[in-house]
């Protein structure tokens, strides 16, 4: 709840209009690069050439291709589609190397244009990190569709994607939830499974050397093969205090990842964002009537405040009440109708 | 009335082919077959009704020998899933805010939908055998699957493709499905340089690709 002297004195409703929405959080919210990067990370560099190489298209060959088609190749586009779906990340990528046609086809998938294009670096992770062969593009699309916490009765914004499982979790939960917990291989007991039917597949990822976490950022250089506990996976030596990997290192096997509202052909894109107001009332240590002392002495709410992080649907509710909030949305609309 | 059963012919390039008996509930999952049947549904089912889709007898023998076994098999999934939820411990609590009964409800009913989406999408090991066959004729039973617009003979038979192009080399796929390689020895150096990072289980990092 925000101290009485930043809130506003009555509700200001911002409407369903997405667009307007979608202007509000650019105008009175930001992201800090260091939540965005807490989890594995790759720099603007990487990520351009390896987008660059995705859009490398080769000139069609002036040959008679038609004769030489094989039956995979004549397959109708849609049919191709359909096999490409079920293909794990690794065999698509491979796919692109065989021949000209299937490079274009491969292409023409709908879940492969728009993992790659909104999750490239989930993709990336997924692959680097030899979880490839385990994942089809599908389930990366599922995971950009998906808001929430895969925790029951969390309820938060699931910022992350753990990649083991490709669940969302929140900071809070990847923090704490026993469900994130992670192994080395070589301290896991891993059970010969009978039934197969009902147990979880294990997936044994390496670590990629970064810059991790979002506040003691450490760069981890080794590379560790890690497995995520299960009811099959268990430490092997249960006594010894804890599993062999502290949960400060969960961030090694975790993504940030936007969440994608999509509504037809619209996309929209939701991060977790802080309030730009609650950073602008510490500043000018204001409040609404501009009692800055006041404030200044009394309230101990503000760090808190500035520190709170917010998805789309919480932040309305935040910005509902929040003074400074609504003054930067108000002001921006000024510049924006004078240079227009 | 709708008759029990239902016999076609095949016509194959323009000659009479055999002729098939299959029950109506099979036919029923073929999109074709179900447009035929309503369009003859006036006349006497006595007579076959010819189906002119260019498919081999053998081929189509298979593809009704698959809609026979699979008649049942949405009711059945169905109730198995249904069967399975009853008992609360399979059940997946909702995420996202709100815990209400509505809420809960909402995502029963999304955990039995995919649960029955998944389950009809498994292959039997009846239908991995049924796909052991050679390359061809896995392709065959594709493309005519997809003309008599059944879409889980067709989600099956992709599968069945896609496993065999999972965990193989690029050589091998094209060794398997006879694919020439029509990439100019340039292209292909360009491929090495730029696709670097995509090469097969590299232990390449981020920092050593640049």
């Amino acid at each position: 709840m925000l101290p009485v002297c930043l809130r506003s004195e009555v509700e200001y409703g911002v409407g369903p209009n997405p667009d307007k929405r979608d202007a509000v959080i650019r105008a009175a919210t930001y992201r800090r690069p260091e939540y965005d990067n807490a989890g594995i990370s790759f720099s603007p560099s990487t990520l351009e050439a390896v987008r660059s190489s995705l859009r490398l298209q080769f000139p069609p060959v002036q040959q008679q291709r038609g004769s030489s088609f094989s039956m995979l190749e004549s397959l109708p586009l849609e049919l191709l589609c359909d096999v490409f779906t079920s293909l794990d990340i690794e065999a698509i990528l491979n796919l692109r190397q065989v021949s000209h046609r299937l490079r274009e086809a491969v292409g023409a998938v709908p879940a492969y244009e728009f993992a790659t294009e909104h999750g490239l670096d989930a993709v990336l992770a997924l692959f680097w990190s030899g979880l490839g062969p385990h994942f089809t593009l599908h389930d990366v699309n599922n995971a950009l569709r998906t808001e929430y916490c895969a925790v029951p009765r969390c309820g938060r914004f699931g910022h992350f994607v753990f990649l083991p499982t490709l669940n969302r979790v929140c900071f809070e939960c990847l923090g704490h939830e026993r469900q994130f917990s992670l192994l080395l291989l070589s301290k896991a007991d891993i059970a010969e499974s009978h039934s197969s039917e009902k147990s979880e597949p294990v997936h044994v990822m390496h670590t990629l050397p970064g810059f991790y976490s979002e506040r003691k950022r450490k760069y981890h250089k080794q590379r560790h093969h890690i497995v995520a506990e299960l009811d099959s996976v268990k430490p092997r030596d249960p006594g010894r205090g804890h599993y062999g990997w502290p949960c400060s290192n969960r961030y090694l096997a975790a993504i940030a990842l936007p969440f994608l509202e999509c509504s037809g052909s619209q996309v929209r894109s939701h991060h977790t964002v802080f309030c730009k107001g609650c950073v602008f009332a510490r500043d000018n240590k204001l409040g609404p009537t501009g009692r800055a002392r006041w404030l200044h002495g009394r309230t101990k709410t503000l760090p808190l405040l500035v520190n709170r992080m917010y998805d789309h649907r919480t932040y309305f509710e935040h910005f509902k009440w929040c003074r400074q909030a609504q003054i930067l949305w108000d002001s921006g609309k000024e510049i924006d109708s004078l240079s227009s | 009335m709708a008759p029990t059963h239902i016999s076609v012919k095949n016509v194959d390039n323009g000659r009479d082919g055999e002729v098939f008996t299959i029950t109506y509930q099979a036919a029923m999952q073929s999109g074709i077959l179900k447009d035929l049947i309503s369009d003859f549904e006036h006349a006497s089912f006595d007579e076959a009704i010819p189906l002119m889709g260019n498919i081999s007898d053998h081929t189509l023998g298979r593809i009704i020998s698959w809609l026979t076994i699979h008649s049942r098999d949405v009711a059945r999934i169905t109730e198995q899933v249904k069967e399975f939820l009853e008992n609360p411990q399979n059940r997946q609590p909702p995420t996202g805010p709100g815990m209400d009964d509505d809420a809960v409800n909402k995502a029963l009913s999304s955990q039995e939908r995919t649960l029955v989406a998944e389950k009809l999408k498994t292959l039997t090991p009846w239908d991995v055998q049924f796909f052991e066959v050679p390359t061809d004729e896995v392709f065959d039973i594709l493309l005519a699957a997809n003309y008599l617009d059944i879409q889980r003979l067709v989600d099956f038979s992709s599968q069945t493709v896609a496993n065999m192009i999972k965990g193989k080399t690029t050589e091998q796929i094209r060794d398997l499905f006879g694919i020439v390689n029509d990439f100019t020895p340039e292209e292909e150096d360009e491929l090495r340089r730029t696709e670097g990072w995509a090469l097969p289980r590299c232990d390449w990092t981020p920092e050593q690709w640049q």
